[in-house]
């Protein structure tokens, strides 16, 4: 049987590959932009911010040929839902894209600053769960995993339990002015990593919307949406 | 079928309500080849319930068999009921001429006839059934052509053949033609499908104006047009209905596979 | 002459391909031109017919020869009126009954007939249609003339019936149906009754198509003679009884034709002119009036 509409149907496994190389840079920028952070390592920050450009550059791309497919191919159903998950999840990857710049320029700007070790491993552990979330939700899109995808508010709790710790613990770096700096710099860093995961949910609720054909906001991990 | 029960559960019982359709357990064959197998149903007053479905489903036999068309047909059968008005339009002592001029059907092809002016056209079916005065006809010529749309584009040519208008002005004066005899059910059997695109956005314009006033049907082959225009879609497939719900369902996410194939066009 | 050869000759030079096709060229007018001479040839006989019998009858024709009786033999003067009367009064009450018995039966076998019945006139108008005009003639005669006891206007126009009606059905039944079914769907499904759709919308839409066929009918009654001698007899005098003998043109032909007098000669040839004219217009705007019926319809 001659397989109708085989030219939209490429594209679209085209844009989904996209989007997972999308994703693949982002988390790779993120964790950079960690070590440039711990490590203090200028040229890293440097690069993270460099490379930028090719998540850009993918997210245009993307974008673009999203538009000619609702123009042209005029999907529907289960195609519309796919195109309408490609557009939304290239948006948030290229948003987890600029949080990464956002930590590089702070990793670079705190470089000769003094750092305390309890602060920096809460930071760690955040964006190890940060990580962890971005992997799991583009994942989740790849595999069309619903309960992955549904498991994404509950690994959202740490990072946000984490970051409201985070603003105590830097006011408790008064005793030291240039601490301080770095503490306050070091609470930036932490709503950026809480962003991620925030982006990371959102990720995961247009994968569910994609299988359900239900769109639903996963506000609250103890109200987790019916499949 | 759960999608008619819905619908029934939903319904409103009003006056309007007399102008809704429902169909059940419909089977319609020519000679011995079936061509409609267990077809159930409902299409909403005030609404435009499209039926979509590749070549050969059904669709056209469906329609017709709601104004009694199809038993002009040779050799044509048919079983189950129609209801509309509450009754049984199959009923023995209905008379399909009378059922017709309450549901009234806009074809394929725009056939006015060629011996009539446009406005003799408009009104023939008045003409030919009733006796009405002169300047009655030609008040009600106008309404029917305002409602279809073509008034003011044919006032000042009303003595010409209907055969001399554009085709998309043809299929309109049928519309005003089928208005005229102030049908409640509106079939149309792919009203649009032998005009250009700008006339079929027009005739797409006209059904959504009607259908404020009547109940609609319309049979299409296009399903962008089915999408853009009904309220409600009936997916049919060999002479069954496969699926059958509110249009924006049935094109986000529809319940049965072969319904989605179909629509993303993965159908072979 | 290869399809290759001439492929490559086309490509190579132009020149070398116009030798090809002179060739081709002269065949192709040879083969036209044979077709003309075969065209012309067809048309001789007519042209020829229509030619003699001007020539020969034209001198009879006068004012005499429309308005009075004949002559005695031998005197000269005198016409046929009473031939002009009488094929009309016969035709008229042929058309008079051909015309609805034909346009009904047509009807039936168009818009109703699927059955044994529709068959069975089918097959009746068709063997009819064939049937040898003195057939028909002898038929009425032992029927008709022998039960009344008289040959009679009437009785010619009964034979004449026979022959005419079957060509009405025939052609009719044909305009009919050229007719396109969804001008018939879309009266039935404004809740018309299908006999008003027929009248109201099959029937006009048919229109002039209708007429040339009764026309072509007429043509070939007003021609007939075999049938008019078994039963109408012949007439000298001018009558418009329908129930006594009559007289009729194409009759009028063959007894004077037969005679040794001359000037009987002359009249009947006059007579034929009138006949071939008569026929030749009534086919004529039979046949345009069906060409501009056809562009009608689309």
């Amino acid at each position: 049987m001659l397989e109708t509409r085989k030219r939209f149907h490429d594209e679209l496994a085209a844009l989904q590959a996209e989007v997972m190389a999308e994703g693949q840079l982002a988390e790779r920028a993120l964790g950079r932009s960690i070590e440039a952070l711990v490590r203090k390592d200028k040229d890293l920050a440097d690069r993270v911010i460099a490379e930028d450009d090719e998540v850009d550059d993918k997210y245009m791309d993307v974008e673009r040929r999203v538009i000619d497919l609702l123009a042209m191919q005029t999907p529907v159903a289960g195609d519309l839902r796919l195109v309408s998950a490609i557009m939304h999840i290239n948006m948030h990857l290229e948003r987890v894209g600029d949080m990464a710049v956002n930590i590089s320029k702070i990793a670079k700007a705190t470089r000769e600053l003094p750092t305390d070790p309890t602060v920096l491993s809460h930071v760690e552990e955040m964006a190890d769960i940060a990580r962890s979330m971005l992997l799991t939700s583009v994942d989740a899109f790849a595999r069309r995993d619903l309960e992955a995808a549904l498991a994404l508010p509950r690994m959202d709790d740490p990072i946000d339990h984490l970051n409201r710790g985070m603003y105590r613990e830097v006011v408790g770096l008064a005793r030291d002015p240039r601490l301080l700096e770095w503490g306050v710099q070091m609470n930036m860093v932490a709503r950026q990593l809480e962003r991620v995961g925030d982006n990371a949910v959102d990720i995961g609720e247009q994968v569910a919307f994609l299988l359900t054909g239900e769109f639903r906001e996963f506000t609250d991990a103890s109200h987790p949406p019916s499949p | 079928m759960s999608g008619v029960e819905a619908v029934r559960q939903e319904a409103l019982t009003d006056d309007l309500g007399s102008r809704r359709i429902e169909v059940h357990d419909l089977n319609a064959w020519f000679g011995s080849l079936q061509a409609l197998g267990d077809v159930a149903v409902v299409a909403e007053p005030q609404s435009v319930t499209s039926i979509i479905g590749p070549s050969g489903c059904g669709k056209s036999t469906l329609i017709r068999c709601i104004n009694r068309m199809h038993e002009e047909v040779l050799g044509a059968r048919v079983s189950g009921k129609v209801l509309f008005d509450g009754q049984d339009i199959y009923a023995p002592d209905v008379d399909p001429v009378e059922v017709r001029r309450r549901i009234g059907m806009v074809f394929q092809r725009a056939n006015p006839f060629p011996t009539m002016s446009v406005l003799d056209n408009a009104v023939a079916g008045l003409k030919m059934v009733g006796r009405l005065s002169r300047g009655e006809l030609r008040r009600r010529s106008e309404q029917a052509l305002r409602q279809a749309g073509l008034w003011d584009e044919v006032k000042d040519r009303l003595d010409e053949p209907g055969g001399k208008l554009s085709g998309g002005q043809q299929q309109r004066l049928c519309i005003a033609r089928a208005l005229a005899v102030e049908p409640e059910v509106l079939l149309m059997d792919e009203p649009a499908s032998a005009l250009d695109p700008a006339s079929t956005l027009r005739i797409e314009e006209l059904i959504q104006d009607l259908k404020t006033q009547f109940t609609v049907v319309l049979v299409t082959h296009n399903m962008q047009q089915a999408a853009r225009v009904a309220d409600w879609t009936l997916f049919m497939l060999y002479g069954q209905v496969v699926e059958f719900g509110p249009t924006r369902k049935i094109f986000t996410s529809p319940d049965d596979k072969r319904t989605e194939d179909y629509i993303t066009g993965r159908f072979g | 002459m290869s399809g290759a050869a001439v492929a490559t000759a086309g490509a190579r030079a132009p020149g070398l391909s116009r030798s090809m096709s002179r060739s081709r060229r002269v065949k192709d007018r040879a083969f036209r031109a044979s077709l003309w001479a075969c065209g012309f040839l067809a048309l001789l006989p007519l042209a020829f017919i229509v030619w003699y019998v001007l020539v020969k009858g034209v001198s009879a024709l006068n004012l005499d020869f429309f308005t009075k009786e004949p002559a005695a033999p031998g005197e000269p003067g005198g016409g046929i009126v009473q031939s002009f009367v009488g094929t009309a009064l016969i035709v008229g009450m042929a058309i008079g009954m051909a015309v609805p018995l034909g346009m009904l039966a047509a009807i039936y076998l168009s818009e109703y007939g699927r059955g044994r019945l529709a068959s069975a006139v089918r097959f009746v108008a068709e063997i009819l249609l064939s049937t040898p005009s003195i057939v028909a003639g002898a038929f009425i005669w032992a029927v008709v003339v022998v039960a009344m006891g008289t040959f009679s206007a009437l009785a010619g126009a009964i034979a004449l019936t026979v022959l005419m009606w079957p060509i009405i059905t025939r052609a009719t039944e044909e305009i009919l149906r050229l007719v396109p079914q969804e001008l018939r769907e879309g009266a039935l499904a404004l809740g018309v009754p299908r006999w008003k759709t027929i009248a109201r919308v099959v029937i006009p839409t048919a229109g002039s198509g209708i007429f040339t066929a009764i026309m072509l009918a007429v043509a070939r009654g007003m021609g007939e003679t075999a049938p008019i001698l078994l039963t109408a007899l012949g007439q000298d005098f001018l009558t418009t009884n329908p129930v006594a003998p009559a007289d009729a043109v194409p009759l009028r032909i063959y007894n004077y034709a037969r005679t040794p007098v001359l000037s009987q000669h002359a009249i009947a040839w006059g007579g034929a002119i009138v006949l071939l004219a008569a026929v030749l217009v009534l086919s004529i705007t039979a046949r345009f009036l069906a060409n501009r019926q056809q562009r009608r319809i689309r």
